[in-house]
């Protein structure tokens, strides 16, 4: 419920924010008639900026809403109750997906008004989109664990978080990028979301699909029983 | 009969400015954001570098917008982009935050004029936009040619542009009363102007009706100004941008002096 408080700043932002940008890049190509592939150029941004917002919003929502309860120290009244570490977690990250999914769709819906969209496999899409709301709903866990200061938050959301979805083929196809920038791209598993993601809307992708969710599946694996571990041990949560 | 002046005279006249109090509302202000300095002035200077990056990627570096390369094109737009929005952020968040946390006291009740007020937090913000459009252009410079046409419309424009959005933060921070409205100002009218007004590509690209709007735009003139004053090219008038900055720089440092003074959403 937390979220639903706030909804100008958690829903509409990001959607005025990926509607922003898809209005620059389809302004900035216009006249040249650049398509991507057998794809229009919007029709190959529309799910990159539909990712984008979805994993900036499920990190978000996860990191600050733990941080905060840090800071105001009202973190005992959650981990008080009778609670598994393993349900905390759930919860946690149920709530965060929730928010990423939202405003995932959200934003999809914003842009069928100015882009017509072809869904090449549903089970793909939704597949893609609910990993990447879990696993940066994780990885916002952890680092609202780790931080001390909303500070650490913002940082490893500037400096990693940002770089990391900005330069994994949310705006271009890896394949523009110069060979070794392309093959470091591909070690990226932000570049799997993003292009599995794709690929279930345009039917068409850069990267090896079974690699892709062999990693991300590995990396939400990883990650829980991290997070389930720091819970368990109080790490940085209980003094 | 009253005693004679000379006994009452005050070793300074009250209406001199008070420099010293300037001075420290001013570095107290910069200090505020050097503090943080990994959110206010990293954070936006690598989002602008990957902001170039990726547009750079995205287009193909051979695309010409006028005579223009489109790098050569791109740099002044992101670099007043920063300049707008860290000058709109500091004042209004600052302002914003000693709201809250109710010590905005402190700084009101010390004997500075409403106009020393208004210089010392416009000011602090203004720094914060351009050592961020420095540290972009710096940065920048290192890996794209950046020459430079006309130093003073250069500084014109940015210094200008700084002040102004200082300024329009500072409105804002004394009209907010949650965070909230800060950045609803911020997301919904800082942000969607300072990427539409020909930072990413040129007006003539907008349809017709929003093509004839942007010549009212004042965004677009300081952002056409900067990129004169770095590439030689222009796209609107340079008379009106300079009016224009002129006059809405003014227009705004009257409005914040006129809230200060009378305390609107200031003192209770």
């Amino acid at each position: 419920m937390r979220f639903f408080k706030i909804s100008s700043q958690t829903f509409i932002a990001p959607v005025i924010t990926a509607l922003l940008f898809l209005a620059i890049f389809k302004l900035a190509f216009s006249g040249d008639g650049r398509s991507m592939g057998s794809v229009s150029f919007a029709e190959f941004l529309v799910p990159g900026l539909t990712l984008m917002a979805l994993m900036t919003a499920a990190f978000a929502n996860a990191s600050f809403s733990l941080m905060f309860e840090k800071i105001v120290e009202t973190i005992v009244d959650t981990l008080m109750p009778p609670m598994t570490p393993n349900e905390l977690v759930i919860g946690y990250v149920l709530s965060s997906t929730t928010r990423g999914l939202l405003v995932g769709s959200a934003v999809l819906l914003a842009m069928t008004f100015f882009v017509n969209l072809n869904i090449h496999s549903w089970p793909l899409v939704i597949f893609y989109a609910i990993s990447a709301s879990i696993l940066m709903s994780l990885l916002g866990l952890i680092t609202a664990i780790w931080a001390e200061k909303i500070d650490h938050v913002a940082s490893i959301n500037n400096f990693v978080i940002l770089p990391l979805t900005f330069l994994s083929g949310t705006f271009y196809s890896t394949q523009f990028l110069p060979e070794t920038f392309a093959k470091i791209a591909h070690f990226n598993p932000f570049f799997y979301l993003i292009d599995g993601f794709r690929y279930g809307f345009i039917g068409a992708h850069d990267g090896n699909l079974k690699i892709g969710m062999l990693i991300l599946i590995l990396l939400m694996l990883m990650f829980w029983l991290l997070c389930v571990k720091l819970f368990s041990s109080g790490y940085k949560l209980r003094s | 009969m009253s005693p004679p002046i000379t006994e009452l005279k005050i070793t300074k006249p009250i209406s001199s400015t008070n420099w010293r109090g300037l001075w420290t509302l001013y570095s107290r202000e910069v200090r505020r954001f050097i503090k943080i300095i990994g959110q206010t002035l990293l954070a936006p200077i690598i989002t602008t570098i990957l902001f170039l990056i990726v547009f750079v990627v995205a287009f193909g570096k051979d695309r010409q917008i006028g005579e223009l390369s489109y790098t050569e094109f791109l740099v002044p737009g992101l670099m007043m982009m920063t300049i707008l929005q860290n000058a709109f952020a500091n004042t209004s968040t600052s302002i914003i935050s000693q709201k809250l946390n109710e010590n905005i006291i402190d700084t009101l009740m010390p004997p500075l004029s409403p106009l020393e007020l208004v210089v010392g937090f416009v000011m602090g913000g203004a720094t914060r936009g351009l050592v961020v459009a420095i540290g972009v252009g710096f940065g920048l410079s290192l890996v794209i040619p950046i020459s430079i046409n006309s130093i003073s419309m250069v500084i014109f424009h940015a210094v200008g542009a700084a002040s102004m959005m200082g300024a329009l933060g500072m409105i804002t921070g004394i009209w907010a009363e949650k965070f909230d409205h800060v950045s609803t100002v911020t997301n919904f009218i800082i942000l969607p102007l300072s990427f539409l007004s020909g930072t990413f590509f040129p007006i003539t690209r907008f349809p017709e009706l929003l093509h004839n709007i942007s010549y009212y735009n004042p965004f677009f003139y300081m952002i056409d100004g900067l990129r004169y004053g770095f590439s030689g090219q222009s796209f609107g008038s340079l008379f009106t941008g300079i009016i224009y900055v002129l006059s809405i720089n003014f227009a705004l440092w009257v409005i914040c002096y006129w809230l200060v003074k009378s305390g609107y959403k200031l003192k209770a």
